[in-house]
């Protein structure tokens, strides 16, 4: 008796999620959002390219008995202290005096006794220069005892201690952290805004009606799977827009230093953008079926968007500590394990069983969060007016 | 072909019934084992006063409430998802997405209603075409004014051809002009063989267009049938009289005391009364001859407003 769809009628989720994707990708908040992010990803990749190297270069000034070895002693041991550092030479204390006065140079060293500063000396130039001045009068002083050069020089320049390890040492793969930091900001940033065009969308659908003449041709677990498949694939889409000309415009910038872990920290931040999103959607898509007004969304999402935040921080900590137990610990908690997880594969260590494990896990919680999302849902959008309790909600969608 | 759709034209008796329908809204009955039953291929008025459980139990045939008892059924047999692929649905609450262009959404709900990608379009062009929107087709409906809104939100229910067109207040918010256009597509499409069934608070309107109605009330159905059989079956009657130099006779005094007769109206323009069924509309007329000159009158059966009013205050 009932009617059967058309020969070329299409699957009611396909439609519905094709909609989703033209519409919005159609909109004008799209092409500028996408420009926004488009414009800070690139800033993030170009401005740090132009800057260069941050390490600053300073000016030292040498005056008086013994500058030509202070000089050459400065040479040779600013560079194991990571420093750059430039040698004036000046002609007497008094120029040495104004030098540091007008600031052509940060301090002066005066006949390898004396340092003329405007006030404190930073502690890693200090050590240089103390250093230098000792090597240069203990020098001074082993050849006026007759000690030949070459033994002076030795007892001077001793060997480091040999090190002897018990314990393989696993460093941390830092040339990763930058781009783990990065990642974690899109998830965190993604979850929220996806998150938050899901409710809203189900509301506008939900208030505005529109759902009635739907849910007639349609099971709302259908509406509710198409809406959060084509903002996903908006969100993809999005992703690829600011992340492809990202890659390329660093790859063009010539920065041939791009660590070797890039690509497959690159595809790390896809998939857990992906599986957070799983894991989150149809939360939210249950609290705009409950809400009445847009005001009310923020209220729903609260404990959600919490959580989000919360767990964003826990992550920025795991980029700082990827190996630490809070770190562990987080990211097995399925809700934490898209953002937290990515900074342990990627910058620390796991075994090779944790990241499958933790997919199953999401996916497990995933199964759970859309039973319970769609069933919300599909109460929510049975009792269109006032807002619903959660427990309302869920009474509306039985039987 | 024992398995071939039985046209709803054809069908023999109702097509589609409410049989017993209850549903509360927490301690608020809003249906009261409501049953009706809905001949096919009629325009059929669904009246009742406010709050009477109209929405609801529209909003029940396309599964958008949950009954607490009872059924909706479609030819006989509970409506299950399918055969609302057939039916067609004009919220009270106007729905369309406000930034989709509208031959975008015509051609995206007769998809969903099972029509393929080209007959969706040719259909949506014919409704738009049809009611007098076509040349807003690729504007975005939030741009169009209400009452066009509400041309393009009937073509969303009429796009698929449905069966079963199910129009919560479609008169509410037109101009006069608007109404009749509206009128005529719903009269065509039940010559065609669709079930038509609608709600509304105008009255004189439903009087004019309607083969048959329900009045329900507190989620009860109190009176339902064909409109010419309801007004006869009355047993009542309306008698209008004007009387020249309506001087101490415009105020129906001189009807006060006659029994089985009720003043409805009293006015200069002239009084109407209510006839029990006993009461000789003649003898009426004799007595309002002594009160002064009868220059017009004319008796009718009862206006379906006052049938509702009877109805609902019973």
């Amino acid at each position: 008796m009932s009617r059967p769809r058309a020969a070329g009628a299409d699957h009611p989720v396909a439609l519905v999620t094709r909609r989703e994707v033209t519409e919005r990708v159609r909109a004008k908040s799209f092409m500028i959002s996408t420009g926004i992010y488009l414009l800070v990803a690139m800033a993030s990749v170009v401005i740090p390219n132009l800057v260069g190297d941050d390490r600053p270069v300073q000016t030292v000034g040498v005056a008086g008995t013994g500058s030509d070895q202070l000089q050459g002693a400065i040479a040779r041991l600013a560079p194991t202290l990571d420093l750059d550092v430039r040698v004036r030479r000046l002609s007497d204390a008094a120029e040495a005096a104004r030098a540091v006065r007008d600031e052509t140079v940060r301090v002066a060293v005066v006949d390898t006794t004396r340092l003329v500063t405007r006030g404190d000396v930073d502690e890693q130039l200090g050590l240089l220069l103390s250093t230098a001045a000792y090597q240069v009068t203990a020098a001074a002083r082993l050849a006026e005892a007759g000690v030949s050069p070459v033994e002076a020089s030795r007892l001077l320049n001793p060997e480091p201690l040999a090190v002897q390890r018990l314990v393989e040492p696993r460093p941390l793969r830092e040339s990763n952290r930058p781009l783990a930091f990065a990642g974690v900001l899109v998830i965190y940033l993604l979850l929220l805004t996806y998150g938050f065009t899901v409710a809203n969308g189900v509301l506008e659908e939900k208030s505005s009606r529109v759902s009635e003449i739907q849910l007639g041709a349609l099971r709302p677990s259908q509406l509710l799977a198409g809406k959060v498949m084509g903002i996903g694939v908006v969100a993809v889409v999005q992703l690829l827009l600011i992340g492809i000309p990202t890659a390329l415009v660093a790859l063009a910038m010539g920065s041939l230093s791009i660590p070797e872990g890039t690509p497959l920290t690159m595809a790390a931040v896809f998939m857990w953008s992906i599986l957070g999103y799983g894991l989150y959607s149809c939360i939210f898509a249950a609290a705009g079926a409950a809400a009445s007004r847009p005001e009310d969304v923020g209220n729903a999402t609260a404990p959600i968007t919490i959580l989000i935040a919360a767990t964003y921080f826990m992550a920025i900590a795991a980029t700082q500590d990827p190996d630490g137990t809070l770190a562990r610990v987080a990211s097995f908690i399925p809700p934490m394990t898209p953002m937290t997880m990515l900074p342990r594969a990627a910058i620390g260590h796991v075994e090779p069983w944790e990241v499958p494990l933790a997919i199953l896990l999401v996916l497990v919680m995933t199964y759970l969060t859309v039973r319970l999302g769609a069933r919300v849902y599909a109460g929510g959008m049975r009792r269109p007016g006032p807002k619903l309790k959660l427990r309302e909600a869920w009474q509306a969608a039985a039987g | 072909m024992p398995n071939e759709p039985i046209p709803a034209d054809l069908y023999p008796g109702p097509v589609l019934g409410f049989c017993e329908l209850t549903k509360r809204y927490g301690s608020l009955v809003a249906l009261d084992q409501l049953t009706l039953e809905v001949p096919p291929g009629r325009l059929f008025g669904l009246l009742g006063p406010n709050g009477a459980g109209k929405s609801t139990a529209m909003k029940l045939v396309f599964g958008l409430l949950r009954a607490d008892g009872g059924e909706v059924r479609w030819k006989g047999k509970a409506v299950v998802q399918s055969d609302r692929l057939g039916f067609g649905y004009l919220p009270e609450e106007r729905g369309l997405y406000p930034k989709m262009r509208v031959r975008d959404q015509l051609v995206y709900f007769g998809r969903l209603h099972g029509l393929s990608a080209k007959e969706a379009a040719s259909r949506g062009e014919h409704w738009l075409e049809r009611l007098g929107v076509a040349e807003r087709a690729k504007d975005r409906a939030e741009s169009l004014s209400l009452g066009n809104q509400q041309r393009v939100q009937l073509a969303a229910a009429l796009v698929h051809d449905p069966e079963l067109l199910v129009l919560d207040e479609p008169f509410s918010g037109l101009d006069p002009v608007a109404v009749d256009a509206l009128s005529a597509v719903l009269a065509e499409r039940a010559a065609a063989g669709v079930t038509v069934v609608f709600s509304s608070h105008q009255l004189d309107l439903v009087e004019d267009l309607c083969d048959s109605v329900a009045i329900i009330h507190r989620g009860r159905l109190v009176l339902s049938g064909v409109v010419r059989d309801l007004k006869r079956s009355s047993g009542r009657r309306c008698l209008n009289v004007v009387l020249e130099g309506t001087n101490g006779a415009g105020d129906g005094a001189w009807a006060a005391g006659v029994p089985g007769v009720t003043v409805e109206h009293a006015g200069p323009e002239g009084t109407r009364l209510q006839l029990e069924p006993a009461v000789d509309a003649l003898d009426v007329l004799q007595r309002a001859a002594t009160a002064g000159r009868v220059v017009d009158f004319g008796l009718e059966l009862p206006a379906l407003s006052e049938l509702f009013r009877e109805a609902v205050r019973s």
